[in-house]
């Protein structure tokens, strides 16, 4: 996918001179965290339950080789074929020679942020293909040639009227109302269903791969990716190589918290395990079956001091909770992942220099690392990106010269005090009628937006001083 | 094998912290043991089935005998659809099921576009979620689960469990005695979306209603 | 604790309060003095270094630490009027020192007699007031700042001290846990993005209809009064302490003097 995440400022800007979509935006930024306390109360043992899944994420990474190749090892036993690529590139190639030998024209596709990261889809129609979103979600964005803006709900920043208004026209059925959700849902039931029954290739993603049988995990609540499973004849699961989890239980462990956090739900409508072609007792089924890994410097992020953000397991629970993300809107973030994950994520697979304004477009609130179902202490991964941000001086020169003045003053008590005693000094004649200043030099960021308090007095340390001589006099 | 392979996982091998033997690997997982015991909506399983199969907006009817699952079924494919037909796999359960008393005419095949309604027979249920279990094979072909708009599921109470750790002994079990299985689905309600807008709609792709009949002599309400 | 031996607090006064809100710090001292500690407050002392850390100019951010580590080093307690400041020194300077064995050690045993001022006077005093003696006179909300609600805990401590000490039933805010787009110095490198939500935050309060909005950080509260006074709005901002204390002689928040 094409990257702008340096543009994150003015696309944020755009996001929130449309008052409709930024109402919008609001009110699911209050309605899905209620309902996601509501479900993770029901759990009744989340950090409990978060601490196992963390300890088996992370001896999984500790031994990712292992995992790997027994999860290979199955795969091939059950007569699947397993592929590897280190980057996009190689995974696009890789996938397009498969729909190639097998003369595919059509291509279903299901819900996956792997193929949103190489851009598949785009590299498939460029060789002729024709492809489908088949999630609701992503076909409706596909329709309106946007990328997502929500990891989980590709869609989230559509109104129903913008879905009529885009269904209307793209879609050749002459006059009608589709009014509500309901109708809308039915139309798009009616065009995909054709595109099922006819496509030569489905490509799903996975939420977990299970070592122990080869099996991969597939989360829906439409059933697209299972029918993309079992109606064409190759099936190809796509997914990155810090996927894989030892057991069965270990999937559905995940899947508890995985659920919850992304929809509220208890339980996901379908939860699938497939691995290989179908046999010959099957009465459906592919005939062949791939899965295709996708490295993506996520080996460099292995062992490095962002290795905890390989335990994410993409349910969106920390875009849900950002009052950044909400108020920027997902497409602010120019690129696959927004929200906090998404700045963590962007500059680890994309390159700093593409995308260090997003570090820093975090608070440090801490809400997301609350939420998050893996444990991942975001705002600290953020802060080390704004470490090294700085360290490459990709960060603006009169942020960093400014806070070394600062630091370098603070460990100068006495000067610090003379200093400060006189600059407090000076806003609080400037500011004590009205209280507050309207501007104030080097403050453009504070003033623009809000008035600047203005000093009481004295600082607190001239007046305890001060307290102190008196005192010792009486 | 690919050069891509061979770099990913020597560039993994270099990475990680762990350098292990298999067996340690496996004995520090056994030592993780599994997750912490799920919660469920009622102290008694059939209970929180029951209330969980309602939230997660699948019907329920209950019976105490296959005979009077046909009949029950007769009626919900007479009123839903008006007619007689289904399609349903090679299930022995369901081959063997009086299906003739209940005017109902059983096609055992994998289903089409063209059927409205599939009957499947669950291997195992979960309390914990209100989840069926079926494995994709003759016995249910997969596309029975999902082409239909009617999707009625079968279960006999004693292949209810707590939940997915329960679930996995059992299901491990069932693939000594039959093989394996190209898939295995846990169906926790019918087919449904919320991407537009929030709005929950059902049969998105799927099935538009998921209604399950439970056999089992405690199933009836006293 | 013994009544005849009073236990040190080293207050650690946070820069803001230094600067431009002393009445906090002399609050803050009153409130420790009535529970019963004695309190000094080290001059040595200027910022806790959040400003440097957070942009991650950690090596600029250490000899800060250092500074205050060493100056604190020999009181019972270390007790700051601020969440952010002293979630700072509890979680971030052990942190910080990560390859620093010899420091680390050193800033752990800080962080365990480091205390946000109403957590301290509640979760470790467990300070009883007398009953308050007059009605409250006006309406009382809250915010409640992130670091002191995530890192240290502070949520109905401040509640509890309003409510027997001054007899305080707050009128509670909507979306009380969501950030009021202070971020130190995120509100300054994206003032859009902040806006919004310190407006978000601002309608909140104003929606409570309390003449009053108190909090544990002045940061947030700097914010907050700042875009109300910059929307003409009606709202009183004052730190919890001051309330607490009844130092409220002088004006609110970034208000005039009268
Ligand atoms: S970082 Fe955590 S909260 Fe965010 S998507 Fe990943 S798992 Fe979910």
């Amino acid at each position: 996918m094409k990257q702008d995440s340096l543009q994150f400022l003015n696309k944020a800007h755009d996001h929130m001179a449309r008052p409709e979509l930024r109402q919008h935006m609001d009110r699911l930024g209050v309605t899905l965290p209620l309902a996601r306390e509501q479900a993770i109360a029901q759990l009744g043992n989340f950090e409990q339950l978060r601490e196992h899944v963390k300890n088996i994420k992370n001896h999984t990474l500790e031994n990712l080789d292992y995992y790997l190749t027994r999860y290979e090892e199955q795969v091939i036993q059950r007569g699947g074929k397993v592929h590897w690529a280190r980057n996009a590139d190689e995974f696009n190639g890789i996938v397009l020679d498969i729909c190639k030998k097998h003369d595919a024209q059509r291509v279903g596709k299901g819900k996956s942020m792997v193929t949103e990261e190489t851009d598949l889809t785009a590299h498939l129609q460029h060789h002729g293909l024709e492809v489908t979103e088949t999630d609701l979600g992503e076909y409706i964005i596909q329709l309106a040639e946007e990328p997502p803006s929500h990891i989980v709900s590709p869609a989230f920043h559509k109104s129903v009227n913008d879905i009529r208004e885009l269904f209307l026209e793209k879609h050749d059925l002459g006059e009608r109302e589709l009014a509500d959700p309901d109708s809308l849902v039915q139309e798009a039931r009616q065009i995909l269903r054709a595109k099922f029954l006819a496509a030569d290739v489905g490509i799903i993603g996975a939420n977990a791969l299970i070592a122990e049988d080869g099996r991969s995990m597939l989360v829906t609540n439409e059933g697209n990716g299972d029918l993309l499973s079992t109606l064409p004849k190759v099936h190809i699961v796509c997914a990155t190589i810090d996927k894989v989890l030892p057991r069965p239980e270990d999937a559905t462990a995940l899947l508890r918290l995985l659920v919850r956090s992304a929809t509220a739900a208890v339980m996901s409508a379908y939860t699938s395990f497939y691995c290989g072609p179908r046999g010959e007792v099957d009465l459906d089924g592919p005939e062949e079956f791939h899965v295709v890994l996708l490295d993506n410097r996520r080996s460099d992020i292995l062992g490095s001091q962002y290795e905890e953000m390989l335990r994410c397991m993409r349910c969106g629970a920390c875009l849900n909770h950002c009052p950044i993300y909400i108020g920027a809107g997902g497409h602010a973030y120019g690129w696959v992942y927004p929200g906090p994950m998404g700045s963590v994520l962007t500059p680890l697979l994309t390159g700093l220099e593409q995308s260090h304004t997003l570090p820093n477009a975090c608070t440090a609130c801490g809400r997301c690392a609350e939420v998050c179902p893996a444990a991942i202490p975001l705002p600290d991964l953020l802060r080390d990106l704004r470490a090294e941000e700085r360290e490459r001086g990709l960060s603006p020169l009169h942020w960093r010269l400014g806070l070394k003045l600062h630091a370098w003053l603070a460990r100068l008590p006495r000067l610090y005090q003379v200093l400060t005693g006189l600059i407090v000094r000076l806003l609080h004649l400037c500011g004590r009628r009205r209280g507050a200043l309207r501007s104030l030099l080097l403050s453009n960021g504070w003033t623009q937006v809000r008035d600047f308090p203005a000093p009481q007095g004295k600082t607190f340390k001239q007046q305890w001083k001060q307290r102190q001589r008196e005192q010792s006099r009486e | 094998m690919s050069e891509a392979r061979a770099d990913i996982l020597g560039r993994v091998r270099r990475a990680q912290r762990s350098k292990l033997q298999q067996h340690e690997i496996l004995e520090a997982l056994t030592e993780l043991g599994v997750a912490p015991p799920a919660p469920r909506d009622a102290e008694d399983i059939l209970e929180s089935f029951k209330l969980r199969l309602k939230l997660n907006h699948a019907s329920l009817e209950a019976c105490a005998t296959r005979a009077e699952a046909v009949q029950l079924i007769s009626h919900y494919v007479y009123q839903r659809c008006r007619t007689r037909k289904v399609v349903t796999g090679y299930d022995p359960r369901l081959a063997a099921m009086p299906w003739r008393d209940g005017g109902v005419l059983v096609r055992f095949d994998a289903a089409t576009a063209e059927d409205p309604l599939s009957i499947s027979y669950a291997k195992l249920a979960i309390a914990e979620s209100g989840s069926l279990i079926l494995f994709s094979n003759r016995s249910n072909p997969a596309a029975n689960n999902w082409l239909v708009q009617d999707h009625i599921i079968l279960l006999d109470q004693q292949d209810l469990v707590a939940d997915f750790e329960q679930a996995w002994e059992k299901i491990r079990e069932h693939q000594i005695e039959t093989g394996s299985p190209r898939g295995i689905s846990f169906i926790s309600g019918p087919s449904s979306t919320a991407d537009i807008k929030g709005h929950l709609v059902f049969g998105a792709h799927g099935p538009q209603r998921l209604h399950i009949i439970f056999i089992g002599p405690e199933a009836l309400p006293p | 604790m013994s009544e005849a031996q009073p236990r040190t607090v080293g207050l650690f006064v946070t820069c803001l309060a230094d600067l431009f809100r002393p009445s906090v710090a002399f609050s803050s001292i009153a409130l420790l003095e009535q529970a019963g500690c004695a309190v000094e407050v080290p001059q040595q002392q200027t910022c806790c270094g959040q400003p440097g850390y957070n942009t991650g100019a950690f090596a600029d951010t250490r000899p800060l630490a250092q500074q205050v580590i060493e100056t604190f080093s020999d009181y019972d307690w270390v007790v700051a009027p601020s969440g952010s400041c002293a979630g700072m020194i509890k979680h971030h300077y052990p942190a910080l020192f990560k390859d620093l064995p010899e420091w680390e050690i050193r800033a752990q045993e800080l962080a365990a007699r480091t205390w946000e001022l109403t957590s301290f006077l509640v979760d470790v005093l467990d300070y009883q007031a007398g009953q308050p003696t007059t009605s409250p006179e006006k309406t009382y909300t809250y915010h409640d700042g992130c670091a002191g609600l995530r890192e240290m805990g502070v949520k109905q401590q401040p509640r509890q001290l309003l409510k027997s000490m001054q007899g305080i039933e707050l009128m509670e805010l909507e979306q009380t846990e969501v950030c009021c787009g202070f971020g130190g110095t995120f509100c300054a490198k994206m003032p859009e993005i902040s806006e919004k939500m310190v407006s978000d935050k601002l309608d909140c309060a104003l929606a409570t209809g309390a003449d009053v909005l108190l909090g544990g950080d002045l940061g947030c509260l700097m914010n907050i009064s700042g875009r109300a006074r910059r929307l003409g709005q009606e709202l009183e901002v004052r730190h919890v302490a001051e309330v607490l204390a009844q130092d409220l002689d002088g004006p609110g928040i970034g208000e005039g003097e009268a």
